[in-house]
């Protein structure tokens, strides 16, 4: 067990290995009303190429598992289900599946240890059927179908496509109703075991909770694993992007778009992606961020409006910078950015990035007033091989320096596309 | 928590906490809603936000919020019941967590106070350029409800529901409000006065401050405003002017989406507790018969679910449905909800239910803007209400309880877009 203490925030994280494999981490919020608990797992839409290391043949598995998986995860032996058991313990549950990681959760105000135990033992004991599998074939179905009509959900999945060749990240997260198709209850099984070997997830637990309950629980249901390599291919090398622009219509009443940067640059784990985060981060407060000229003169011009964002979007094996919203005229504002992206590049401002660098800080900061948003910072950082405590620390050593570096190697046209979805042509 | 009030007539209400990194004050201006006024009023604060005497334009306003480590202004506007209110929501940085020990929350304040009281105006009138932006922005908002097909089908099912009264009414105004004929810079500026002078104002601050000290430094910095002292009530929706019955809206969409409008005439000036434990059995989460029966046992959906307003006393049930399902989908809902009348309630269903409610409520003490959003709708209560004092109301409700109030539980209207 280590305790990492950091003293000027207040807050700090007990981390155990336990005995079975597992990584634990703990994060006491004394006086927070809820605990929030997540047991995730590294796997996601991206890993959908494996071997087992000492395996000769690499197994390519249908769009979509991974979310599948966690759908069925729920389902117990006896024939109920484990949201039959949190409403016996009034945990407020969910799972979710990202690109690079699955995750189970929930949340409660009481009875933390005999939900933590539902946790634990629903995610170690997987139980598919063919029945079951049938079944969720339908439920899924609707909830792609209901994505497909999502504007927002589309124009970043159309950028995706965009800016990657081959990584999967392009792929939808929940697979296409005709691949989902082609899962079986013993291709579930399958990945379950290699995924979900303990060696391979976490378990992560905010707020006030007393270690010995959380120990207790794992003493109980996990059972040692084997330690293991899993041996995942993400494609063929990038050599570029597959389009510059997307277009698709949708019945919106505004055309929506997404511009993305393309960041090559994608090996760095540790400390030095916290640095390289942090400063994209700042980088992206600096050019599009609410205070800057480009969002003062789109916002002005009716461009853009208070639904433009920005983010550096990042996941194993992938990363780039996106911003979009809505707006009625997208190339004028991809111009425009381009613009602006010259005109830094040509004039470092100094009081620009001090500003930007404090409130960056502070929003990273005001992570820790939610215990979720603790939970799911921890286990994204912990999977990218870092360390969630150290990420205010690095912005001391983020400079101006850094930022036009990031400016120059990632804000290139050859790195950017464009997606759009606009409205139906009524014609 | 404290309630205070101020000598302008303002009402701040105090939730003490130190749990958080950040403190957050609201303050929200509340009128009746009005055809004619609530497009002005939804307005005004958008205006106001997007420039400044002291600041300039919005770029100086959000510089300036950056400079004191990232604080937040958004503006609110809210719906609750027959009446709109606008204003903002501010949140910002302890001032223990400044690098060079800066007073962050009274920069904050004085950003606040400027913002409110020195907008830039002309000849009695606001910027025109900063005035046709928002307006140009607020319609592109009311246009995007479209995009959100659940929400576009929730508001068409309310409209529908409250014909003609002020509960049917958009707090952001109509479409035209934001036309060239809409709102001008002079008539914007008469709705503002109009709202400083009549509006009834509520603040709500939750961090490590003292109330009275709070209260003594807001007298300070908003000593200026005057507003007005009307009541707040929560009469049930007004539903005389519709027929209620079946409506079908062509749009061109993969999956149908299906609202249903029930009316229950119980608000918060009642006791609302067992109406909102029915509603939670009914369908307001994975233990809810809507869950367990239209999504789980017949796959026919994603979510099912049911949402009870507790100032208007509606329930809305809202599922996206593949179009071949919908009539399947529309008789298994109502059969649920007769299932529940006729008390057909296991002690399983309903001790779940219990508990998510009583989780959701000691849930929302870790979230300042769920506290808030507590406060303002217990400001509708006869008597203030704490969220301790909910749950312990919670807790006495018994599954007879439940079930009887679900006999007022009436269907009106169905919405569906196809």
């Amino acid at each position: 067990m280590e305790i990492i203490k950091n003293e000027k925030l207040g807050e700090e994280v007990i981390r155990i290995t336990h005995k079975s494999g597992l990584e634990i981490a703990i994060i006491p919020k004394k006086g927070f009303s809820s605990i929030y608990a997540q047991f995730a797992a590294k796997v996601g839409s991206v890993d959908n190429c494996f071997k087992l290391k000492g395996e000769e043949q690499f197994t390519r598995i249908p769009d979509g598992i991974a979310h599948f998986l966690e759908h069925k995860m729920f389902d117990m032996e006896d024939g109920t289900n484990a949201f039959d058991q949190y409403a016996k313990t009034g945990a407020s549950a969910n799972a979710f599946t990202a690109f690079d990681k699955t995750a189970y959760l929930f949340s409660t105000t009481d009875h933390f240890k005999e939900s933590l135990e539902v946790l634990v033992n629903c995610v170690t004991h997987p139980y598919f059927t063919k029945e079951s599998v049938e079944k969720e074939q339908g439920i899924i179905g609707q909830e792609i179908r209901m994505y497909d009509d999502n504007g927002e959900w589309r124009v970043l999945f159309n950028l995706l496509e965009c800016l990657y060749q081959h990584n999967p990240v392009r792929i939808d997260i929940a697979g296409t109703v005709e691949s989902i198709a082609k899962i079986d209850h013993e291709l579930l099984y399958r990945c379950y075991r290699t995924f979900y070997n303990l060696h391979n997830m976490i378990l992560c637990v905010v707020g006030d909770v007393k270690v010995e309950d959380v120990l207790e629980v794992c003493d109980k249901y996990l059972e040692p694993a084997e330690p293991q390599e899993i041996i995942c291919d993400y494609g063929p090398a990038e050599t570029g992007l597959h389009s510059t622009y997307h277009e698709q219509q949708l019945p919106v009443a505004s055309p929506l778009f997404q511009l993305g940067f393309k960041d090559n640059y994608t090996n760095c784990e540790g400390r030095e992606f916290l640095k390289r985060e942090a400063a994209m981060g700042i980088l992206l407060s600096m050019l599009v961020g609410r205070s800057s000229d480009f969002y003062e003169e789109m916002y002005r011009q009716g461009l853009i409006n208070s639904s433009f964002s920005s983010e550096y979007f990042w996941g194993r094996g992938f990363a780039s910078a996106i911003m979009g919203g809505e707006s009625k005229e997208p190339e004028k504002v991809q111009q425009h950015l381009l613009s602006a992206i010259e005109k830094m590049k040509q004039n470092p401002d100094d009081e620009l990035f001090q500003r930007c660098k404090r409130a960056v800080y502070a929003s990273t900061v005001q992570m820790f007033n939610s215990v979720e948003n603790i939970a799911v910072q921890y286990v994204g950082y912990y999977f990218a091989k870092a360390d969630f405590f150290q990420v205010l620390d690095v912005f001391d050593e983020v400079t101006l320096d850094d930022v036009m570096t990031l400016l120059d190697q990632v804000f290139q046209k050859e790195n950017m596309a464009l997606s759009v979805v606009r409205p139906v042509d009524k014609a | 928590m404290q309630s205070i009030k101020m000598k302008n007539g303002m009402t701040l209400h105090v939730i003490p906490t130190d749990q958080f990194k950040t403190e957050a004050l609201s303050i929200t201006f509340f009128q009746p809603m009005e055809e004619e006024k609530n497009g002005k009023r939804a307005l005004l604060p958008y205006v106001l936000r997007s420039g400044c005497q002291d600041y300039g334009s919005l770029k100086g306003i959000n510089q300036e919020l950056q400079r004191q480590y990232s604080a937040a202004l958004s503006v609110y506007v809210r719906k609750k019941g027959h009446y709109q209110g606008v204003g903002y929501f501010l949140t910002y940085l302890d001032d223990r967590l400044a690098f060079g020990g800066e007073c962050i929350s009274d920069a904050c304040l004085e950003l606040l106070k400027n913002v409110l009281l020195h907008p830039i105006t002309k000849d009695g009138a606001f910027d025109a350029d900063i005035v046709a932006q928002e307006k140009k922005n607020l319609k592109d908002l009311l246009e995007s409800r479209v995009n959100d097909k659940i929400l576009y089908g929730m508001d068409q099912c309310n409209q529908h529901m409250c014909k003609g009264s002020p509960y049917a009414l958009s707090e952001y105004g109509r479409m035209e409000d934001f036309g060239e004929e809409g709102i001008t810079g002079a008539s914007l500026y008469e709705a503002y006065q109009e709202l400083l002078q009549n509006a009834r104002c509520e603040l709500v601050y939750i961090g490590r401050k003292d109330g009275a000290e709070m209260a003594a430094k807001l007298e300070q910095v908003l000593g200026e405003i005057h507003p007005g002292a009307l009541a707040l009530d929560a009469q049930p929706l007004d539903v005389s002017g519709s027929q209620g019955g079946e409506v079908t809206e062509e749009l061109s969409i993969n999956q149908c989406k299906l609202t249903m409008g029930f009316t229950t005439g119980v608000t918060v000036e009642d006791d609302v507790f067992p109406t909102m434990m029915a509603n939670v059995i009914f369908g307001g989460g994975p233990t809810s018969k809507l869950f367990m029966n239209v999504r789980e046992k017949l796959s026919l959906c994603y979510y099912a679910t049911s949402r009870y307003d507790n100032i208007t006393g509606q329930i809305l049930v809202y599922s996206g449905i593949e179009k071949k399902n919908l009539e399947v989908a529309k008789a298994e809902i109502l059969h649920q909800l007769e299932e529940l009348k006729q008390g057909k309630v296991t002690d399983e269903e309903f001790d779940a239910a219990k508990m998510s409610v009583i989780n959701s409520l000691r849930t929302a003490k870790d979230s300042t803007a769920a506290m808030e959003s507590v406060v303002v709708s217990n400001l509708f209560r006869k008597e203030p209400m704490t969220v301790d004092q909910m749950i312990e109301e919670i807790r006495r409700v018994t599954k007879e309880d439940a079930i009887c109030a679900a006999q007022k539980i009436q269907p009106h209207t169905t919405y569906i877009l196809v």
